[in-house]
């Protein structure tokens, strides 16, 4: 039994990592009375929030000992170590095995989900490199290209450093909260139609986040004395309809259902995300399409590049919840952390 | 003749103090968060901040940041660090170098990594208003899922009404000090902002 990746505070949490985790920790509540008293059994459904957080806290404290508590469980770690050794006993071996059965069916599932896709990025890498070598020209098979989306980063020098809003200060700049903005502003280069806040001969496909957030700031879609951004009526001022799904709900099936039929009638959707275990959401991102793979494709504000989403169970109506999570990539390196906590469909006005 | 040539040499005295002054000012780093000290840009990749230089090399989606005990980020590093392209640096706190990590306007850290122990690092969530660095503490509002009502935001003067309207949102924000002497974080009893999820 062991964890791919760190599980907890600022971690990658792997579904089954976090899954596992969460287990161990409920199963660890009989043996230490304190750590009973001081949490509340955690739900196992594999998303690392608050709870869990603070659940990997408390046993540090109360059951490590440990001073000081980073919250992560990092594997063959001591807390990890710890962990994994209370439930080793013979008699709770049996117990621990059936019940982490439906955990380990989805492990493989999600497994085999990657493999599959490395076999198929192999597949097409070989294919490409065979076409360039033909002499074939690759098809504008790219959401960037297809959708015509111009993609931008927030990063980018010539305007990362831009005030954003109606805020002041220097958290309050383009580069350090500004990817709500840049994701609306790419969703606008084509979906975007020009409205009454626009300047004049502006066209949608030369927007940038520069214009895009003086368009906004004129058309009173940050608050007052602000840079919170009021995703639909930005969406609105930029010729947009934006619809958002709302704070605080899980993923279900019909949720994806909206996600996939906003894609297939020609609409892109902005993915808010969770990577630092916080359940709010810390990072906007816009998705673009589905491929012919299962997978989502989606344009990545902090980087200003494509990245793959992927969902678990990988199928299915029939489920209560899904999960939808990026997938690891070099170049985009906080990708393999996300995880969906909310969405607004976008839709040309 | 003495005397123009005195006067010729006084106004260009004055000249090049004033035009010292205005590159000065041009290459000042406003404080980060309130507390923090400012900087200096020394170029385009480097800053000073407290006798210590830092460079900022982005690679590959990351971003290397290296400190040099030398105002040009010249001579041999004293540590050197790799953080995610959501990390900026916000200046040098009590020995600390300070990162503000975050892309959007809510789920922000505060990153303290030591520069004399490179192993000690504290990572503190922070929601609302800036952090303010004292001399001796850190005083931030911790993120919580805790639904603010109008009577609690309306006590502290912000426009519940608005902030409600106008975001995805209100939440409680709890006042926490992170305590130089200790390195801990301790609630402040009884004190809280309401912000906005947007």
């Amino acid at each position: 039994m062991s964890i791919q990746k760190s599980v907890g505070h600022n971690s990658p949490n792997l579904y089954p990592d976090v899954a596992l985790v969460q287990q161990l920790l409920n199963k660890a509540l009989p043996t230490y009375p304190r750590l009973k008293a001081a949490i509340q059994p955690l739900k196992e459904d594999g998303l690392c929030g608050t709870k869990t957080v603070e659940a990997i806290r408390h046993f540090q404290s109360i059951v490590m000992q440990f001073s000081t508590q980073d919250g992560v469980v990092e594997p063959n770690r001591n807390t990890w170590k710890k962990l994994n050794n209370n439930s080793a006993d013979k008699k709770s071996v049996a117990a621990a095995v059936s019940f982490q059965k439906p955990s380990v069916e989805r492990f493989i599932q999600w497994f085999s989900g990657q493999v599959n896709s490395n076999i198929e990025l192999l597949h097409k890498e070989f294919l490409a490199e065979n076409d360039k070598a033909l002499g074939i020209r690759a098809p504008l098979s790219s959401p960037i290209e297809s959708k015509k989306i111009n993609a931008f980063s927030q990063t980018d020098k010539k305007w990362g450093g831009n005030t954003l809003g109606n805020g002041s200060g220097k958290g309050a700049t383009i580069r350090a909260s500004g990817c709500a903005l840049v994701s609306l502003t790419m969703a606008a280069t084509y979906l975007g139609s020009a409205k009454s806040h626009w300047p004049t001969g502006l066209k949608p496909n030369q927007l940038d986040p520069v214009k895009a957030n003086a368009i906004l700031k004129k058309a009173g879609a940050f608050s007052k004395n602000s840079y919170s951004l009021m995703i639909t009526n930005g969406a609105k001022a930029l010729g947009m309809k934006g619809t958002d799904s709302g704070r605080g709900g899980k993923l279900g099936s019909g949720h994806i259902q909206t996600i996939e039929d906003c894609l297939r009638n020609g609409g892109l959707v902005m993915l808010h995300v969770d990577y630092k275990g916080n359940t709010q959401g810390d990072h906007w991102v816009l998705l673009t399409e589905k491929t012919a793979s299962g997978d989502y494709t989606a344009i990545d504000p902090a980087y200003g590049k494509e990245i793959t989403f992927t969902r678990t169970p990988s199928s299915g109506t029939a489920v209560k919840s899904v999960i939808l999570y990026g997938k690891s990539q070099t170049n985009a390196k906080n990708a393999g952390s996300y995880k969906v906590v909310r969405f607004v469909t976008l839709t040309a006005a | 003749m003495k005397f123009t040539f005195l006067k010729s040499a006084k106004i260009a005295l004055l000249f090049s103090v004033a035009i010292s002054q205005i590159s000065c000012a041009e290459n000042k780093i406003e404080p980060y968060f309130p507390g923090l000290s400012e900087g200096t840009a020394a170029s385009e990749t480097c800053s000073n901040y407290q006798g210590y230089s830092i460079s900022l090399i982005e690679k590959e989606g990351d971003q290397q940041f290296d400190l040099y005990k030398s105002n040009n980020c010249k001579g041999s590093k004293t540590y050197s660090l790799v953080l995610g392209i959501e990390a900026s640096l916000a200046g040098i706190w009590q020995n600390f170098l300070v990162f503000d990590e975050g892309t959007d306007v809510n789920g922000h850290n505060l990153r303290l990594v030591s520069i004399v122990k490179s192993e000690e690092v504290y990572t503190l969530a922070f929601e609302g208003d800036a952090p303010q660095f004292e001399s001796k503490k850190i005083i931030y509002f911790a993120p919580s899922e805790e639904e603010a009502t109008a009577t609690q935001c309306n006590t502290l003067g912000i426009d519940f009404k608005d902030l409600k309207e106008n975001s995805a949102g209100v939440l409680i924000g709890h006042q926490f000090e992170f305590l130089l002497e200790t390195k801990k974080s301790a609630p402040v009893k009884g004190q809280y902002t309401c912000y906005v999820v947007q």
